[in-house]
């Protein structure tokens, strides 16, 4: 993958609402809420970095761009079928139903 | 006014302190988010749609003090999620009002009334109870029935008990105006201190003509709703960013203004974008960019926000930052007179001066009502 790629897809996965896989050069797996990410780098990381909310753990974890093979969309997008237009849709529905009961 | 004179006193004071020291990036509220977990499912709140172990997670006091004392803003806003639901909402509210910050408990008041024993009235706690209408609106708006019902009846207690209480409101495209002047009646006759407003934030839709509509119907709909405001109708907000909301001034956005901060650190680079996140204030601040935002920026994620969070503050350094500024200020504080300029049979000479400004003025829509189908997203902070 490309820097150029790799960068799509964390952007992609940052805006995702479920926990992503994170797929290491090591082999390694890391699953989580990717909360965010610094292609400049920052004062507590100085090279590009995300960061993820892990389940078991009570800090961010912090990987480092050039560690990371892929990201994956794995878990469930909270943010699904929960619009405003999701939600004035199924209310048009109901009321249509209980209008015909 | 609807703010104790010390609180304004408070500001005042603090906002010439750090114009004299030549500090422009300074915060005025702090949004201090302590978790994200609700206890209603609002439509399009983007604030709870979080896997459930990011929900779970909250911040400890220490880290709310941390954060208040790290970035020294005089008021502090608890929003969330509900902040009532932290199991150590009371410790927070202690801690903060011991620092003799104002404090702002933003909530749906599904459970003020049982827990309103916690806390202590003090001119340092104020309830923010948000309210978007009448009752028939707000439970569509929150989607459940009764929660108006219940709002109203912890409002009246905690106004009873002796407490600071004002209401938050979110207006939306296809708002009636009328439905909201009988609603501020109905606010003002249940003896609230204030009350605050904001338009609704869209940016999700394609940057088109649609979009300049979205932003001047805005403006006749706050036009329609405050030009004729009546004397006892308090704001608890800036006089001056009513008028911008009514097209009346042109102001850019101070994203700084209010930084927000909650488990994921601090905010970048404002309370409803999240464009990522910064371990500390400073860093926040120094980190990003700020010439990317803002209405005059023409980022189309800002292009048509109105919104409290980014313009008050605005108003607030125009009260400050000239003469013009604060004699209006102190003139509609003290004499009324919001909306003078639209009931003279302004408005267009109005619109005019500020299309000539370059800054997206376009006609009104035919009817001027504001009428839309589509509600725009809450202003709760969908990821960028």
């Amino acid at each position: 993958m490309t820097e150029t790629e790799l960068a799509a897809v964390i952007e992609k996965a940052f805006d995702y609402r479920g926990d992503v896989t994170v797929d290491l050069k090591d082999g390694r797996q890391v699953v989580g809420f990717l909360s965010n990410r610094n292609l400049k780098g920052a004062e507590h990381c100085s090279e590009p970095f995300i960061e993820l909310m892990i389940a078991s753990q009570p800090e961010l974890v912090c990987i480092a761009c050039r560690d990371i093979v892929n990201i994956r969309l794995t878990g469930e997008d909270t943010a699904a079928g929960k619009s405003w237009e999701d939600w004035a849709a199924k209310e048009a529905t109901k009321k249509k139903t209980q209008g015909k009961a | 006014m609807s703010v104790p004179v010390s609180q304004a006193f408070t500001i005042c004071s603090y906002v010439i302190r750090q114009r004299m020291k030549g500090n422009k990036y300074y915060p005025l509220v702090l949004m201090l988010e302590p978790l994200f977990r609700c206890n209603l499912e609002c439509a399009g709140c983007g604030k709870i749609q979080y896997p459930e172990h990011v929900l779970q997670r909250r911040l400890t006091p220490e880290q709310c003090f941390r954060a208040a004392d790290e970035c020294g803003a005089p008021v502090i806003s608890l929003p969330g999620g509900e902040p009532l639901i932290h199991p150590e909402i009371k410790e927070i509210v202690e801690g903060l009002v011991v620092r003799k910050k104002y404090v702002y408990l933003c909530t749906n008041a599904l459970l003020l009334k049982r827990k309103m024993g916690l806390f202590t009235p003090s001119k340092y706690l104020t309830f923010s109870v948000h309210l978007d209408g009448l009752e028939e609106d707000h439970d569509h708006s929150v989607c459940r029935d009764g929660t108006f019902k219940t709002a109203v009846e912890a409002i009246q207690e905690a106004l009873k008990r002796g407490f600071r209480v004002t209401t938050n409101m979110t207006l939306f495209e296809g708002t009636d105006p009328e439905r909201v002047r009988e609603f501020f009646d109905y606010l003002t006759n249940l003896g609230v201190e204030g009350m605050m407003l904001s338009p609704g934030y869209s940016y999700t839709h394609a940057p088109d003509q649609k979009h300049f509509l979205h932003r001047n119907r805005t403006h006749d709909l706050f036009n329609r709703i405050l030009a004729n405001p009546k004397k006892a109708w308090q704001f608890n907000q800036s006089p001056l960013f009513l008028e911008f909301l009514m097209g009346h001034r042109d102001y850019n956005c101070t994203p700084w203004g209010t930084p927000t901060y909650n488990i994921f650190g601090w905010q970048k680079p404002c309370y409803l974008l999240q464009d990522g996140y910064a371990r500390t204030f400073k860093q926040m601040i120094a980190e990003t960019d700020w010439s990317r935002y803002g209405h005059h920026t023409n980022n189309p994620l800002c292009r048509d926000c109105m919104v409290h969070s980014g313009y008050e503050p605005t108003a607030v350094n125009d009260t400050f930052s000239s003469w013009n500024g604060f004699l209006r200020t102190v003139k509609l504080t003290l004499f009324g007179g919001l909306g003078e300029g639209y009931r003279n049979g302004r408005q267009a000479e109005i619109a005019a001066q500020l299309a000539a400004s370059g800054h997206g003025q376009k006609p009104s829509s035919p009817c001027g009502c504001g009428c839309s189908s589509n509600k725009p997203q809450e202003p709760s902070g969908d990821k960028k």
